[in-house]
């Protein structure tokens, strides 16, 4: 046990400045879980409850106690989506001395091995975004559907082709992070970065990562009906 | 006719309803004029339906019952877009304020975390 700790911390250097931003609205379940599996890992952890109505908080909050030195908890006191939460995470992360921001989804269907993963790019080649991709033949088929008619739409209207547009395992360097015009408070998030990464002429990397399907992963995310939302939102976006 | 006394009568309550929210400066001078123009416009529309054929015949439009019905139509369509701007705005609003006390609870939170390993210890 102990000589698996120490194993873990040797490799101090690649953890160093990572800052891993997880929202989480009503994910109790699996909420503590994954932000100790972090913490544990040696990274630090900004987790951004999002008007939760179950006890996401209190169950984060006790994580913190364990983990008093990589845990990180911000609570928004009504729920107000997707970006917001990752916008104040992303903050958080400001604060507490990010180099590198990953963006990481609570209910469980990333591997936290792929947060090495994902930072690789940022630190060895000179890319400044990640954005990590589930593979599409994996999904259920109707995410499948779902997710390809998002980046068919993202293309069309952003005009930058990406494997998996709505993918929530991402990561940024510090330095990008203020040029990022976020408006979006919903899911309609995932393709705003996509349409900042173009305007700001961002060096884009992906890289294939694992997606684990439970049954609460594949409630939420998006469906087809998130789809709608996000593509009505856009045509609105287009006339202001 | 009874309808034409009915609006009338409507219109001068109404009108002295926004003229005490205007005396009691509840709403502003724009406003006030604009509703009172809008209700005056009824009655007279009212009391003398012909009046809205003679500008329907001046603007093209076959019937004045059409020219009052196109403008009902595009004015509520304006005051609904104006709404949503209003909502959407206000819902940012809200966002932003949400985010601030986020950052600033945890702030807190980090002395409420000193008391209670305080406590422990």
């Amino acid at each position: 046990m102990i000589s698996e700790t120490e194993n873990k911390k040797i490799n101090n250097n690649d953890i160093e400045g990572i800052v891993i931003v997880v929202p989480a609205f009503n994910e109790e379940k699996t909420v503590g879980l994954i932000i100790e599996e972090i913490a544990d890992l040696g990274y630090k952890v900004v987790l951004v409850d999002d008007g939760s109505k179950d006890n996401t908080y209190e169950i984060a909050k006790n994580s913190r106690f364990k983990y008093p030195n990589n845990i990180f908890i911000y609570q928004h006191i009504i729920n107000r989506g997707l970006g917001a939460a990752l916008k104040t995470g992303m903050t958080g992360a400001l604060i507490h001395g990010a180099k590198y921001i990953v963006t990481f989804d609570a209910d469980g269907q990333h591997d936290i091995e792929d947060i090495p993963i994902v930072c690789e790019p940022l630190k060895k080649d000179n890319v400044d975004v990640v954005i990590g991709s589930r593979p599409f033949e994996d999904m259920p088929s109707s995410k499948n559907f779902a997710n390809t008619v998002m980046n068919i739409i993202t293309y069309v209207f952003y005009r930058e082709k990406v494997k998996d547009s709505q993918s929530g395992l991402r990561a940024f360097k510090t330095d990008v992070i203020p040029k990022l015009q976020i408006i979006s408070r919903g899911y309609g998030v995932s393709s705003e970065f996509i349409r900042e990464i173009r305007r700001n002429h961002l060096k884009l990397a992906e890289v294939t990562i694992k997606t684990i399907y439970t049954p609460e992963t594949q409630a939420k995310g998006t469906t087809t009906f998130v789809g709608l939302k996000i593509l009505f939102k856009m045509i609105v976006d287009l006339f202001k | 006719m009874l309808y034409q006394i009915l609006v009338v009568i409507i219109v001068i309550l109404a009108i002295l309803l926004v003229f005490d929210r205007f005396h009691k400066k509840k709403t502003s001078l724009q406003t006030f004029i604009l509703w009172v123009v809008l209700w005056i416009v009824l009655a007279i529309l009212a009391v003398a339906p012909e009046s809205s054929t003679a500008l329907a015949n001046f603007l093209g439009i076959g019937r004045g019952l059409d020219l009052v019905i196109i403008f009902a139509i595009i004015g509520s369509y304006y005051l609904i877009f104006r709404l949503y701007l209003k909502l959407e705005k206000m819902d940012q609003d809200i966002t932003e304020l949400v985010r601030k006390i986020s950052m600033d609870k945890e702030l807190d939170y980090e002395l409420d975390f000193e008391d209670r390993k305080e406590k422990e210890d």
